[in-house]
């Protein structure tokens, strides 16, 4: 049965020092319902996706505390590090096909800024494996420098090419009132910026950010007909796992959660990559943008480094990605990522992304990424009805 | 912070990988720790296959000259700078041949 996206809200992303992990919540459950044609007590089922807050605010058990505000209700919180809230999606739309209930709210929160970025890093490590990575060292940017590392050996890779996809994804968000960072920069200022693992430098990875996004999603029809054209349908929602830790992969240079998942996404929607408009990637460093592209069937392996530096992957390029101003710029509050991405696609398929909507798209898809590739979910969306 | 059976069960393994010697396959230099390694800013950390096919992922000792496919073998030293209440871990790290 079709699964809708009946409405959105985002808060803006940034350090937002005025709220707590509990306001983020509070302020999102309030927003998403001004302005939908669902009540709360239609609510069913809320999944809650955070990573960190054990860990920053000591603070478990988040969904109990997120349904206080909706009702007596089954709530499930979802941890999947930086795929949180795309497992969070991909668990409700499984729970709505299943028949189990016909309307979900889904919530992504993170508050990373209250705290020490040595903490913060510390905790993100969590991510992959402590045994194996943590207890030597191992940050979460040294993780993806181990990839690009390797890709520049297999493939070749400038120092321009990957500093393109961060001016570009810059310059979406510049776009995004929504979004951490709305300065442009220019391949100059990502070139010259602090190495923090090498080859990766402080412009090459996404901030440490404070936000919360949710959606709720029905297969009620009596609500489904209360939906403004046009409506807005996740087709699919998919998800693969890989090896927690880097080491134990067979390719550093392509993740095998994100060619699995993708996959059975374009079989099951029998869909292939060149019937999708437009992406959102998990750009957690430059790196992972032009691997995904890869991955996802978009580029062939080792080309996917042409894509920005070209401008085919501009908003007004043949392959929009991340028109948000993905991870980087539109900022990373790792629990609540999948959901600003979801909620880009929606925006953009419903004609109300204002300054950098696409002319006429279809379909698009999401891509999010928890770990160094241990996870991947592939969310697909369209407004063909 | 690790319990001290934790820290046992992780040092056991480290009689099984002294001298063994393998090759880099990839590796990075850290500018930006996380908590406990700060103070050993700029580190150089590697992955390598080892001659028992076995892939470890860890700091390198003395990196000036390395590059990807370099020889190594694997040493013991300390690993993050334990806190005043913590014991010191002492694990594997990869010297350059």
């Amino acid at each position: 049965m079709p699964v809708y996206i009946l409405s959105v809200y985002q808060t803006k992303f940034g350090e937002l020092w005025n709220s707590s992990l509990e306001d983020l919540i509070d302020q999102t459950i309030d927003n998403i319902f001004k302005n939908s044609p669902c009540h709360k007590s239609q609510i069913n089922t809320l999944f809650l996706s955070n990573m960190l807050g054990q860990s920053t605010d000591n603070q478990g058990h988040l969904a109990s505390y997120a349904s206080q505000k909706i009702g007596n209700i089954p709530a499930y919180k979802v941890e999947s590090a930086c795929a949180s809230a795309g497992a969070a999606i991909n668990l409700a739309y499984n729970y709505l096909n299943s028949g189990v209930s016909k309307t979900a709210l889904v919530i992504g929160v993170e508050k990373m800024t209250d705290i020490a970025s040595s903490s913060i890093s510390n905790y993100l490590v969590q991510a992959g494996s402590q045994k194996k990575e943590g207890r030597y060292g191992v940050t979460f940017p040294a993780l993806y420098a181990l990839i690009t590392r390797a890709y520049k050996q297999k493939y070749g890779l400038t120092r321009d090419q990957l500093s393109s996809v961060a001016v570009k994804n810059h310059f979406h968000g510049s776009l995004n009132e929504k979004a951490h960072f709305r300065n442009k920069i220019t391949l100059e200022m990502v070139n010259n910026s602090p190495l923090v693992a090498d080859p990766l430098r402080l412009l090459d990875c996404s901030p440490i950010t404070d936000g919360a996004a949710a959606a709720i999603l029905t297969t009620d029809k009596s609500l489904v007909k209360k939906i403004t054209n046009p409506k807005i349908t996740l087709l699919t929602s998919t998800i693969a796992t890989d090896t927690l830790a880097l080491q134990d992969r067979s390719s550093f240079t392509s993740l095998k959660s994100a060619k699995l998942a993708s996959q059975k996404a374009y079989k099951l929607t029998k869909l292939s990559p060149s019937d999708i408009d437009f992406l959102e990637l998990h750009d957690c460093f430059t790196i992972n943008e032009i691997i995904s592209l890869e991955d996802l069937g978009f580029y062939p392996p080792g080309a996917g480094k042409y894509a920005a530096q070209k401008g085919q992957t501009y908003l007004n390029g043949p392959l929009p990605v991340n028109t948000s101003g993905g991870l980087k710029a539109c900022g990373h509050p790792v629990g609540a990522s999948g959901l600003k991405q979801l909620i880009e696609i929606y925006l953009q398929l419903k004609g109300l992304a204002g300054l950098r909507q696409l002319k006429n798209p279809k379909i698009g898809l999401t891509h999010n990424i928890g770990g160094s590739g241990a996870t991947c979910v592939i969310n697909i969306l369209s407004n063909k009805n | 912070m690790y319990s001290p059976p934790n820290l046992w069960r992780l040092q056991s393994e480290n009689k099984n990988l002294l001298g063994l010697k393998g090759k880099i396959l990839t590796y990075t230099t850290i500018y930006t720790a996380s908590t406990g390694f700060e103070n050993q800013t700029p580190y150089t950390l590697a992955i390598a296959k080892l001659e028992n096919n076995q892939m470890i992922t860890t700091q390198v000792v003395n990196p000036k000259n390395i590059k990807i496919n370099a020889p190594c073998q694997v040493v013991i030293r300390r690993l993050k700078t334990p806190d005043q209440d913590e014991i010191i871990d002492y694990g594997p790290k990869l010297e350059l041949l």
